[in-house]
């Protein structure tokens, strides 16, 4: 354990010194929350609730998926595992004496942690000084949401694996990741709202892994779900966190007896 | 050239280029279920959001297809490689225009064009003479002032490159904007948009002519037409600060 989370360390220090993409981070999650936020306000001005939540609640949820896009890694795959194939530094990986998918696990949460720091408050609470949202004040409830945010980055962390590694088949992994980000966008609820989506579509969207990033998360946030609830999201985000784990798994093994390091 | 190296790994590209088109699809039936929701939005029907969808997408794709080369150019100044481009004997703003060039960027013009066609067959609009030229002259004069945007995000890769970043919330926070009814955005935003930094004149100006809907915020109708004014003040602007920061480029010495 305690290599994993030196791991995690190293990763987010690394990090920590690309503090210009993080400024460019932080100015585009604001700005395109703030244009979404008058969007979803143009809308629920019409229809006071739509899907239980009321204009602060979907403001609010607008602010979050912006806060999570950093740690979760919505928009882009963000692991370097393609990248070392192709310059053949997968083979030091695979030599490691820790396990492989672990290994990018912990290197991933440390990534997410400073990404929390780094580019998900200072949009949040511009969101929040702007418009007016629906912030809980019992500490419980955050310390529920956190609980979720860190099951869902798993989630998330496990969806990003599988697409990364189908650069051991394929070498230029961008076809399969660049439609891992597509599917994240929209079931993940961060091209419209899950509560705006119709009833099948609404239904579907709910049980799919991506539902474990902002959807889940936001919910009890906002106070949607409580007690049992609460629990009921973690099981579902730690069901689809193992299922997609296990088969990043069955990836690693298959993938192992792919590599042919060249050389050195 | 940049096309044919494109086309050495043409199963990536294909695939490439499914999910830039996947990608705008999705975006656009993100409207759809929005309006599955709400009868309209900020004063404009579906058709007539899709029309102003559609202007902006095509505009901006298009210009991403022409211009959008000086995204990297903060790679090329930290690699040194952009002096490889300065001492060619063809002008830089052309070659940087063509840097990096995928035929992946047709692919979202196909969703974007499909929002428009749904939008002229449908919005209540009766379409004389000059409407249906102005459709033509929204596409020009926005593909100029998000072209004037690139070359502007251009210059300030080469002055600042480690915060080529914070540009991204101009050219996709602009392209984003465009896509809805700028009344949404509030009257200070939106006079910001008339007046300073000129979006407004991407599709909403014209638009509002185009759709027979009245500005917001009040402004006399010449300022419809008003869009090769400030695209030709924007690429002045936009010039200007290319040179200086060609001027201000010191070479790695790479």
């Amino acid at each position: 354990m305690v290599v994993y989370a030196l791991i995690s360390r190293q990763a987010f220090r690394r990090y920590l010194t690309y503090r210009g993409a993080m400024f460019g981070g932080v100015l585009a999650n604001t700005v395109f929350g703030c244009i979404k936020a008058f969007i979803m306000t143009a809308v629920w001005s019409q229809r006071p609730s739509i899907g239980g939540y009321g204009l602060a609640d979907a403001l609010t949820y607008v602010f979050l998926a912006q806060a999570m896009i950093g740690p979760m890694s919505l928009l882009v795959n963000g692991l370097d595992i393609p990248a070392r194939i192709r310059s053949g530094d997968i083979g030091t990986d695979l030599f490691r004496p820790v396990d492989f998918q672990n290994y990018w696990l912990a290197t991933d949460l440390g990534r997410a942690a400073f990404a929390i720091l780094g580019r998900s408050i200072v949009p949040f609470v511009i969101g929040a000084l702007l418009f007016h949202l629906n912030v809980p004040e019992d500490p419980r409830v955050w310390a529920a949401f956190l609980v979720a945010v860190f099951l869902g980055t798993i989630v998330s962390f496990a969806l990003r694996y599988l697409a990364a590694m189908s650069a051991f088949w394929l070498l230029d992994e961008k076809g399969v990741t660049g439609l891992a980000n597509v599917l994240t966008s929209f079931f993940g609820g961060m091209i419209v709202p899950l509560v705006l989506f119709p009833g099948w579509l609404g239904h579907l969207a709910r049980i799919l892994p991506w539902a474990s990033l902002v959807q889940l998360p936001a919910d009890v946030f906002l106070g949607k779900r409580t007690g049992a609830a609460v629990g009921g999201a973690y099981l579902f985000e730690i069901g689809w966190a193992v299922t997609l784990l296990l088969a990043g798994r069955l990836v690693t093994r298959r993938a192992r007896h792919r590599v042919v390091v060249q050389g050195g | 050239m940049w096309g044919r190296s494109a086309m050495q790994y043409r199963a990536s590209m294909v695939l490439t280029m499914l999910n830039s088109g996947l990608t705008a699809s999705l975006e656009l039936l993100g409207i759809l279920v929005v309006f599955g929701n709400v009868h309209s939005i900020g004063g404009f029907s579906l058709p007539e959001a899709l029309y102003l969808y559609g202007t902006a997408q095509a505009a901006f794709f298009t210009s991403d297809l022409l211009f959008t080369g000086t995204e990297y150019l903060a790679v090329r100044i930290r690699m040194g490689t952009f002096d490889g481009l300065l001492i060619r004997p063809v002008g830089i703003l052309p070659q940087v225009f063509a840097d990096q060039f995928t035929p992946r960027r047709l692919a979202p013009l196909v969703p974007a064009y499909a929002a428009l066609a749904i939008g002229v067959a449908g919005a209540p609009v009766r379409w004389t003479a000059l409407r249906i030229a102005m459709v033509p002259y929204t596409l020009l004069i926005g593909v100029a002032v998000f072209g004037a945007v690139w070359i502007l995000v251009g210059a300030f890769q080469i002055v600042a490159a480690d915060a080529s970043e914070v540009m991204n919330s101009v050219t996709y926070g602009g392209q984003f904007m465009t896509s809805y009814p700028l009344s949404l955005y509030g009257r200070n935003l939106m006079l910001f948009l008339t007046f300073g930094l000129p979006l407004a004149y991407v599709n909403w100006q014209p638009t509002l002519y185009v759709l027979g809907h009245a500005d917001p915020l009040g402004t006399p109708s010449l300022l419809r037409f008003a869009g090769p004014l400030f695209a030709a003040a924007l690429w002045g602007l936009a010039l200007l600060a290319w040179r200086q920061a060609l001027r201000h480029h010191r070479s790695t010495g790479s």
